[in-house]
C-alpha cells in the first residue's frame, strides 16, 4: 500500500500542497482532480521522488518509500504531463535508453519494445525520430516507457492527452486491468468523464488542500449531485462559466 | 525561436483589430518588420550562455580576437610602411611602395574572408530557412515573397554589421597610415577603395556560404547541412589560427608570387585586391582582370545565395507537412555506440548512458561546435609547428617531437572541446527521463560518460597515431607511440570525467562553464603537460625505455580511474530546480546581472 501522510509542499512563501494524507491500496486506482494550481502536479511529483516535500511522508508497506529513492523507483512507473523526450531519438531509441537506465537486460528489452510498439500501433514508425511523432504518439510512448519493467505503482499525470479515441479506450481498459492485477495506480487527470469511469477513489485538491476525499458514487450520494462533473464544481467552487464565457466573448469582439 | 506574437504584434494595431478571419494578409510592412526582427535576432540566440549580457560579452571577445591580428600588423608594419612612403616621395619612385601596399591590402582583404567566413558558419542554422520555421508560418496569414523578403533583409542587415564592425576600424587605421605622407585625397581614396574591396569580400564569403549551405539543404537535405556546420567550424577556425599564426611569414614570399596570374590569379582574395588597386586609380594593368573578376564573382554569389534562400524556404514549405526523414544509421557512429556500451561495461544503466552520450554528440550540431572547435585549435597548433619546423617530407620521417605531439595534441583540445560539449544542454526538459527512470547512488552514469568519451576519441586516435606514425617513422617505434598515446589519452579522458557530476546534458548551462577565453593558460600549460613533456620524455626513452613509459601511461590511466571510481556515486541525476507547478518567478530586467537568491527575496508567484 501507498500511503501520502501529512504531505505539505512549498515553493519559497508559497504552500502548493497542504497537509495531504491519502492512500492507494494494491488493485486501486484513485484519481487525483483539482483545476489548475492546485498542487496535483506538485502531489505527483513527490510521489514519484521527483521532488522532496516540505514535511510529511510517502510510505510504502508502511516504510519511508523517500528514505531510498532508488528502490521506490525502480517499482514506480511514471507518465509525466508533458511529453518532454528526446527528440533526436527513434522511439525504440528512447525505450531502449528507459529500459536501459531501468536495468533491463538488452534481449528481453528489445522484445519487450517491439511488442509495446506493437500494440499501441507505431511499429511502423520506429525508424522516425520523436520529432515527427504527433502528441498521441509520444504519448503512447511515455505509458509504453512507465510501465516496461512492470511496476507495482503507477502514476499517470494526464495520460490521455494526444490520444484518438481507440487508443484511449485501450488505455482506460488497460489502466483498469493493471489494477486488477493488483497494482496501485495514481490517476490525474482534468477529463472528469475518464476519471468517473477508471477511478475507484478520488482526491479533489484546491489551493493545495483536500476538499473532497471519497468514491465518486459516495460523494455523489452525499452531494446529491448527478454526476462526477457537479460534484467536483461544486467542491472548488468555480465562477459561473457562463458567465465567464460571456466575458470572454465580449473580449473577443472588442 | 519564432514567435506567432511577435509577428501579430507586428502589424498595425488598425489591421490586427480588422483582420479577416480566414484568407486575410496581415498588413505586409508589420509583418515583413516584425518577421525581420525575429530572422536578425536568430543569429544571436544562443543556449550555451546564461544571459544577454553574457552573450554581449561574449560577442564583443569574440571581435576583439578576430580585429586584434589586424591591429597588430597595422602597427607593426608602420614604420616600414612610412620609410617606403618617405623614400617614393622624395625619390618620385612609387614602386617599391604600391609593392607594399598590395601586400599590405591581400592581407587585410583575405582576413575580411576569413573573419567574416568564421562568423557567418558559427551561425549556421540560421543562414537558411528550416522546418521549424515553415511549420510556426505556414498557417500565418503571411505571404510567401514576405517572408521570403524579411530573411533576405535579415541576411544582408547580419552581414552589413559583422562587415562593418570587422571592416571599419581596420579600415581607417589603413586608410590613416597609408595615406600618412600621401595627402588627404589619398587617405579618402584608400579608404573608399579599402572599404569596398573589403565590404566586397565579407559580402561575397557570406553569400557563397549561404548559397553553399542553401544548395546541400536542396540537394541532400536539411540533416545534412546542419551536419556539415561544425566541419564548417573547423575548416574557418583554421583558418583563421593560420592567418593569425602564418601572417608573419607571408613576408618572405616575393612579389611576383604575389601576382602571379596562373596562381593567385585564381584566389578570390587576389580579385578583391584587384578591385581595390581599381578603385585607388593604380596603373598596374594585371589588376584590371582581377577587378572584374571581383565584381563578377559578387554578383553571382549575391544572385545565387538570394536564389537559394527562396528555394530552401519553398522546399521547406513543402516538407513541413511531411515527416522528416529518418535520422541515418549514423555509419561509423553504430560502431562508435556498440563500443561506447562495451567499455560502460554490464550495468544497463551505464550503457544506457554511454549510448545516450554518444547518439547526443552525433546528432546535434549544438554540442557538436565546441568540438569542432577547440579542435581546429589543435590543428592549427599542429599546422603552425609544422610550418614553422618541417623542411620537406624527409624531416617529417625521423621521430621528432612535432611528429610523436600530433594525435596528444588534437586529443588534448578534442577533450577540452568534448568536456565543453558536455555542459551544453541538449532538450533539458527531457531531462526528467534520467531523473525519473535512471537510479541514484551508482556509479553506472561516470561508467557511462567514460566509457563513451574513451569510445569517441581514444580508439580512432590510438589507431590514427600507429598509422600515421607508422608511414613515416617505421611500425615498431608506432607501435610503442600507439600504446604510449593510448595511456595518456586514456588517462586524459579519466581526467576530465573527474570534473563532471552530472550526466552531459541534462543540467542548465552554467556561467562560465567551459569558457576558453578565462582559462586559456591553464589550457595551454595544459597542452605542455599532457603533449609536448611527454613527447620529450618519450623521445629520451626511445631505444630500450619503451615499456617503461608505456608502463607510466598506462598506471596514470589507472591511478585516475580508480579516484574517477571512488567518486563515481556523488553523480546525482536529480532535477536542479524544483518544479514549481506553475509558480513563476518575476524579476524586473533592469540590464543588471542578476543571481540567484532565495525565492522569498524576489518571488512573485503566480496561481496558476
Amino acid at each position: 500500500m501507498i500511503e501520502v501522510r501529512r504531505l505539505t509542499r512549498r515553493y519559497g512563501p508559497v504552500t502548493a500542497v497542504h497537509d495531504l494524507s491519502f492512500e492507494v491500496h494494491p488493485g486501486e486506482v484513485l484519481g487525483l482532480l483539482g483545476p489548475n494550481g492546485s498542487g496535483k502536479s506538485t502531489t505527483v511529483k513527490v510521489l514519484t521522488g521527483l521532488l522532496p516535500p516540505t514535511s510529511g511522508h510517502v510510505l510504502l508497506d508502511g516504510q519511508d518509500a523517500l528514505a531510498d529513492v532508488t528502490s521506490y523507483k525502480s517499482i514506480l512507473g511514471y507518465v509525466p504531463e508533458e511529453p518532454h523526450l528526446y527528440s533526436y531519438l527513434t522511439g525504440p531509441e528512447y525505450l531502449q535508453l528507459v529500459g536501459r537506465l531501468r536495468g533491463i537486460a538488452d534481449a528481453a528489452l528489445d522484445d519487450k519494445i517491439e511488442r509495446f510498439l506493437t500494440l499501441l500501433g507505431i511499429w511502423g514508425d520506429r525508424y522516425q525520430t520523436l520529432s515527427s511523432y504527433s502528441k498521441g504518439m509520444r504519448q503512447k510512448i511515455l505509458i509504453a516507457a512507465a510501465v516496461l519493467h512492470n511496476p507495482r505503482v503507477v502514476v499517470l499525470d494526464e495520460p490521455f492527452s494526444g490520444l484518438d479515441v481507440s487508443a484511449a479506450r485501450v488505455l482506460k481498459a488497460f489502466v483498469r486491468s493493471i489494477a486488477a492485477e493488483g497494482k496501485m495506480v495514481v490517476f490525474s487527470s482534468h477529463v472528469l468523464e475518464v476519471v468517473e469511469q477508471v477511478c475507484s477513489r478520488v482526491v479533489i485538491l484546491k489551493d493545495g488542500h483536500v476538499v473532497g476525499h471519497d468514491s465518486v458514487e459516495r460523494l455523489r450520494a452525499m452531494l446529491q449531485l448527478p454526476s462526477l462533473d457537479a460534484v467536483f464544481a461544486s467542491l472548488v467552487q468555480e465562477d459561473d462559466s457562463e458567465a465567464r464565457c460571456r466575458s470572454m466573448i465580449a473580449a473577443m469582439n472588442e | 525561436m519564432m514567435s506567432l506574437r511577435a509577428i501579430v504584434a507586428g502589424a498595425p494595431r488598425h489591421d490586427r483589430l480588422r483582420a479577416p478571419v480566414s484568407g486575410g494578409v496581415t498588413h505586409p510592412y508589420g509583418a515583413s518588420r516584425a518577421l525581420f526582427r525575429t530572422f536578425f535576432a536568430q543569429f544571436f540566440a544562443s543556449e550555451s550562455v546564461a544571459s544577454d549580457i553574457q552573450l554581449r560579452q561574449t560577442i564583443i571577445w569574440v571581435l576583439a580576437f578576430l580585429i586584434a591580428p589586424l591591429v597588430v600588423l597595422t602597427i607593426e608594419i608602420f614604420p616600414h610602411f612610412q620609410w617606403l612612403a618617405i623614400r617614393a616621395v622624395r625619390f618620385h619612385d612609387t614602386e617599391l611602395l604600391d609593392d607594399t601596399l598590395e601586400w599590405i591590402e591581400l592581407l587585410f582583404v583575405s582576413h575580411s574572408m576569413v573573419t567574416i567566413g568564421l562568423i557567418t558558419v558559427f551561425v549556421w542554422d540560421a543562414l537558411s530557412f528550416d522546418r521549424r520555421d515553415a511549420m510556426m508560418l505556414g498557417p500565418l496569414p503571411v505571404r510567401q515573397p514576405t517572408v521570403a523578403g524579411a530573411k533576405l533583409a535579415a541576411l544582408g542587415a547580419f552581414l552589413l554589421l559583422a562587415a562593418g564592425l570587422v571592416t571599419l576600424p581596420s579600415g581607417f587605421l589603413f586608410a590613416m597610415e597609408t595615406s600618412d605622407q600621401l595627402g588627404a585625397l589619398a587617405f579618402v581614396t584608400h579608404l573608399v577603395a579599402h572599404l569596398s574591396a573589403t565590404v566586397g569580400a565579407a559580402a561575397f564569403t557570406f553569400a557563397a556560404i549561404v548559397a553553399f549551405r542553401g544548395v546541400v539543404m536542396i540537394v541532400a537535405g536539411a540533416r545534412a547541412a546542419s551536419a556539415i556546420g561544425p566541419l564548417m567550424q573547423f575548416l574557418f577556425v583554421v583558418l583563421i589560427l593560420s592567418f593569425v599564426i602564418l601572417t608573419p611569414a607571408v613576408w618572405k614570399i616575393s612579389h611576383a608570387t604575389l601576382v602571379n596570374p596562373t596562381v593567385t590569379g585564381w584566389l578570390p582574395s587576389s580579385w578583391f585586391l584587384g578591385l581595390f588597386e581599381r578603385i585607388r586609380g593604380s596603373s598596374r594593368a594585371y589588376f584590371v582582370p582581377l577587378a572584374t573578376r571581383a565584381l563578377i564573382a559578387l554578383s553571382i554569389a549575391v544572385i545565387a545565395a538570394i536564389a537559394v534562400s527562396v528555394a530552401t524556404f519553398r522546399q521547406q514549405m513543402r516538407l513541413a507537412l511531411t515527416p522528416p526523414s529518418k535520422p541515418g544509421s549514423m555509419g561509423v557512429g553504430a560502431l562508435i555506440r556498440r563500443l561506447a556500451r562495451a567499455l560502460a561495461g554490464r550495468d544497463p544503466a551505464a550503457r544506457a548512458t554511454a549510448d545516450f552520450v554518444v547518439v547526443t554528440l552525433g546528432r546535434n550540431r549544438r554540442q557538436q561546435g565546441p568540438v569542432a572547435m577547440t579542435a581546429a585549435i589543435g590543428a592549427a597548433i599542429v599546422l603552425a609547428s609544422l610550418a614553422q619546423r618541417v623542411r620537406g617530407l624527409e624531416s617529417l620521417m625521423q621521430p621528432r617531437t612535432i611528429v610523436l605531439w600530433v594525435p596528444l595534441v588534437l586529443t588534448y583540445w578534442s577533450v577540452l572541446g568534448l568536456r565543453a560539449a558536455f555542459l551544453v544542454p541538449s532538450e533539458l526538459p527531457a531531462a526528467v527521463t534520467f531523473a525519473c527512470h535512471g537510479p541514484s547512488d551508482t556509479h553506472a552514469y561516470w561508467s557511462g560518460v567514460r566509457g563513451a568519451t574513451i569510445a569517441v576519441l581514444a580508439i580512432p586516435v590510438t589507431f590514427i597515431a600507429l598509422v600515421v606514425t607508422g608511414l613515416l617513422v617505421g611500425w615498431p617505434i608506432a607501435a610503442w607511440h600507439a600504446a604510449f598515446v593510448a595511456g595518456m589519452v586514456v588517462t586524459l579522458v579519466e581526467l576530465s570525467v573527474l570534473s563532471l557530476d552530472r550526466v552531459p546534458f541534462t543540467r542548465p548551462y552554467a556561467a562560465g562553464d567551459g569558457l576558453l577565453r578565462k582559462r586559456w593558460p591553464l589550457y595551454l600549460f595544459g597542452m605542455f603537460a599532457f603533449a609536448y613533456w611527454p613527447v620529450r620524455i618519450e623521445l629520451r626513452l626511445l631505444g630500450g625505455g619503451e615499456p617503461w613509459l608505456v608502463a607510466g601511461a598506462a598506471g596514470a590511466a589507472v591511478v585516475c580511474h580508480l579516484v574517477g571510481r571512488a567518486r563515481a556515486r556523488r553523480w546525482s541525476v536529480a532535477l536542479d530546480e524544483p518544479i514549481s507547478d506553475g509558480a513563476t518567478l518575476s524579476v524586473l530586467d533592469i540590464g543588471a546581472i542578476v543571481r540567484p537568491v532565495a525565492p522569498a527575496a524576489v518571488s512573485t508567484p503566480s496561481a496558476s
